[in-house]
């Protein structure tokens, strides 16, 4: 933590205090400074966000390359080579690995967590922006690390984003002497950096709030963001301590996970998705606040139930503490606690399906315009819905003695985190991205992506769930050395659920070529193009150092919208009348 | 009510505890999964109703030393 | 930590709880939760193995450390005495119980290493090492920032809520160990 003792910044972030005229004659802060070493929390924001692009354009290659292998096995993949094996488990590792630790989280909670709080809750910055800063170096750090894994000796990590031991703990099993431990270290330190994230949000949400904001003013992005960083908090631990043994195991021989010596492999699945699974609830709880915004934005209307949508977040925060042995069913735990876990997984789809219904309700009789941020939040309703009723069936403990370790796993899994990870991220990128750079995206071809990419990932998603229904095993990456899988109905499915993952590829560059072209090029956005209440969009577009020019105070919540007997339909928080 | 206490019943049969893997359905490594699986996702719901409680105690207590509470906070936000 | 304090916001709305008081207590919360996993992983390993601690192991020093853990106990009494008035003094009182108590889980850890008890000796020798000494890490930790305190203390430049949170810190150090002790050594 040595920092230069007085920053460049600290004049400037107390300066940003009211006296914002004397901003522009403020010390020119150089480029380095500027982009790399800022304690501004847009900045860092932005950081995150470029990351989590970044490294997810990393996690859909390796995507292609196995979804290629399985389509096409023995071939040369075009722009890999032959897939051996090994290359087979370090790319679907690290696929998981990266698309939730460095994708899901960073773009989800740490880019929008640090870019929407401080402004929805009006207030100049975080309340450590310092260790804001640290935060996201970090998680660079960590982001290096996990790429770098890729080229030392023994290759990449290949047991699975969940690193069961005894295959992780020893290197004789694993075969990466150091991609394992690097692997490791980069989950590590990622963790550090959220939990320094995650005590920034909860504090600035708590302590910073404009004066007049009550807690039921709050909008709910910031709410569930809260309340995410909050399960965060509360489950991270374990793994932590997990980490440190299993790290150990690994480095200088200690026995945990080796039954031989006394340990137990289990231990790790206990330690592991006590984190596991509240992660899920971590990461879906921004993405849910982002649809909400949105929603009550186009279509006009108040929030359906705003407490109940309150109340329903924190009894899945609850209920997310309650779920996490179902990730053992066929593990061998006791059936005294698989019975109890069947019942809390199937009871956490009440709250969630509250949700939904909530944000239907608020849809409902409201006039709708369909833009690309509320296609995206409508699509996150549907698709989210499909993950969420096949969890049913794998949430009962003697079905999922059936569907365990299938594709049926998998498409469940991914028809609840691509709408979370990468639907939410779409919704809420074009929704702020007028807020954040000040102009527009170019909307045609934002539609035309959106809606390639939709059909491209049902593409992809419900074939793997007939494939999982009809046997297809995970963790194989060749399936020509079975041949009771080695059919050629299923094998039509792998090449067709591999051909929407390439359609869906391909439209991508559009959306990236369109964010960043319209930096530069964009049609100017003014401060409120959507017309919302929030109070980032009372802000200028960008906000400057310091958010507002005089800090704002709140008289009403943040869903006043189509109010009787107002010229207008929408009702800033922070307007007096 | 019969209803709702049959799967109480079903906790309580000692063959019914067996499962493939465990060999003695009283195995004592198996028990103490379940207790600190209990015991670790009850744990962070006590704590946070303890924050909460503190909080909400805070609250309630502000109102009488708000002045000096305010001046110490103001003190603190400024150096 | 330290670097927090300049780097801090000033806050608009009426503050409750010291903004660092918030982001301690949070802390705290996640590390509680570390040392959970811990002790559970600890629990679970010990009642399956058929001898618990695996018989031949160096026995650990119960009493001496009993004594040592009183030091640390006594320190957690000080430093809340540093917190209502003679802070220079109690702080001095309470870093130097803590040192008794650090001193002593050193020389521990030397003497049984010497005797045959190592990280890899066993599953209860990584254990014992991993728990302690990440105890001991925090404690160590705790007594630097405890320093810290102290130094800013003597120049008069101790914000009073980052005093709260590293006490908050340091309690929860104190307090963790009765209940590490009582599962590792008893």
């Amino acid at each position: 933590m040595a920092e230069s003792p007085s920053h460049a910044h600290d004049g400037h972030a107390h300066a940003g205090h009211g006296a914002h005229d004397g901003h522009g004659g403020h010390h020119e802060e150089s480029w380095f400074v500027h982009y790399f070493w800022s304690t501004d929390h847009k900045m860092i924001a932005k950081q995150y966000l470029v990351t989590g692009m970044l490294m997810g354009v990393i996690g859909a290659y390796f995507a292609y390359v196995f979804r290629m292998q399985l389509a096409f096995p023995g071939k040369p993949v075009p722009g890999y080579g032959l897939v051996t094996g090994a290359d087979y488990n370090a790319l679907v590792t690290n696929h998981g690995a990266i698309m939730i630790f460095w994708v899901a989280m960073p773009v989800l909670i740490a880019a929008f967590g640090n870019y929407l709080i401080p402004l929805m809750i009006g207030c100049d910055d975080m309340v450590f922006p310092r260790i804001n800063r640290l935060s996201y170096q970090i998680f660079a750090i960590s982001a290096v690390l996990v790429v770098a894994s890729f080229f030392v000796q023994g290759g990449a990590f290949g047991g699975a984003w969940t690193a069961y031991p005894p295959l992780s703990a020893k290197a004789e099993y694993s075969l990466t002497p150091a991609g394992s431990s690097l692997w490791l270290i980069a989950v590590a330190l990622e963790f550090v950096a959220f939990l320094l994230g995650g005590i920034n949000f909860v504090t600035t949400a708590m302590n910073s709030r404009a004066p007049g904001m009550k807690a039921f003013d709050i909008p709910i992005a910031v709410w569930m963001i809260v309340i995410a960083s909050i399960l965060f908090m509360a489950s991270v631990g374990p793994l932590i301590a997990g980490a440190l043994m299993l790290l150990f195991d690994q480095m200088i021989g200690t026995g945990f996970f080796d039954p031989d010596r006394g340990g137990d492999p289990i231990l790790w699945q206990h330690l592991f998705w006590f984190f596991g699974h509240p992660e899920v609830y971590v990461v879906l709880l921004p993405a849910m606040g982002f649809v909400a915004e949105i929603i009550t934005t186009f279509s006009r209307k108040k929030m359906f139930a705003y407490k109940t949508v309150l109340a329903t977040t924190f009894a899945t925060g609850l209920l997310s503490f309650f779920v996490w042995a179902h990730h053992q069913f066929i593990a061998g735990i006791d059936p005294r606690m698989a019975n109890v876990f069947s019942v809390t997984t199937v009871l956490i789809s009440v709250p969630i399906a509250e949700m939904c219904f909530v944000y239907i309700a608020t849809l409902y009789g409201g006039s709708i315009t369909f833009s690309v941020p509320m296609l995206w939040a409508l699509a996150f309703i549907a698709e989210f819905l499909l993950g969420g009723v096949t969890g049913i069936y794998l949430g009962s403990s003697g079905a999922d003695i059936y569907f365990h370790d299938t594709y049926f796993v998998v498409a469940h899994f991914h028809y609840t985190f691509f709408p979370i990870a990468i639907i939410g991220s779409f919704a809420g990128m074009t929704y702020w991205y007028p807020k954040m750079f000040g102009t527009f995206m170019n909307e045609a071809w934002n539609k035309l992506h959106f809606w390639v990419t939709i059909i491209g990932f049902n593409g992809i998603f419900l074939p793997l769930f007939i494939t999982g229904a009809s046997g297809d095993h995970r963790r194989i990456f060749d399936y020509t050395n079975f041949p009771e899988l080695d059919t050629p109905e299923l094998q039509s499915l792998r090449v067709l659920a591999t051909v929407s993952l390439l359609v869906m590829l391909v439209i991508q560059p559009v959306f990236l070529i369109n964010f960043f072209y319209s930096m530069f090029r964009g049609k100017k956005a003014g401060a409120n193009p959507w017309k919302a209440n929030t109070l980032e969009w009372q802000a200028a577009s960008p906000p400057p150092h310091g958010n507002f020019p005089t800090l704002p105070e709140v008289y009403r919540g943040p869903y006043e919208f189509s109010v009787p007997g107002r010229d207008e339909d929408y009702w800033p928080q922070n307007s007096p009348n | 009510m019969i209803r709702l206490l049959l799967p109480l019943l079903l906790w309580v049969p000692a063959p019914a505890w067996a499962c493939p893997s465990c060999f003695d359905p009283k195995d004592s490594r198996q028990s103490d999964f379940l207790w600190s699986t209990i015991g670790m996702s009850l744990l962070p719901l006590t704590m946070m109703a303890g924050i909460i409680g503190w909080f909400w105690w805070s609250l309630r207590r502000a109102p009488i030393e708000n002045s000096a509470g305010a001046a110490s906070a103001g003190a603190s936000a400024n150096v | 930590m330290d670097s927090a304090l300049p780097g801090l916001r000033p806050t608009r709305s009426r503050v409750l709880i010291e903004s660092e008081v918030v982001a301690m207590v949070i802390f705290v919360f996640t590390e509680v939760m570390l040392f959970a996993g811990f002790l559970s992983a600890y629990t679970i390993i010990g009642s399956g193995a058929p001898v618990w601690p695996p018989v031949g192991e160096p026995e650990l020093p119960v009493g001496p450390t009993a004594v040592a853990s009183l030091a640390l106990i006594l320190s957690g009494g000080a430093v809340m005495m540093s917190g209502r008035g003679a802070t220079t003094r109690w702080l001095g009182v309470a870093l130097g119980l803590a040192g008794v108590f650090v001193v002593w889980q050193v020389v521990e850890a030397v003497r049984l290493v010497q005797a045959g008890l190592t990280m890899v000796s066993s599953a209860h020798g990584g254990f014992f090492y991993t728990i302690v000494g990440a105890h001991a890490i925090h404690a160590l930790v705790a007594m630097i920032v405890l320093s810290g305190c102290l130094w800013r203390q003597t120049r008069g430049g101790l914000s009073p809520g980052l005093f709260k949170a590293v006490r908050i810190f340091w309690y929860f150090v104190v307090g963790l160990w009765p209940v590490l002790y009582a599962a590792v050594y008893l």
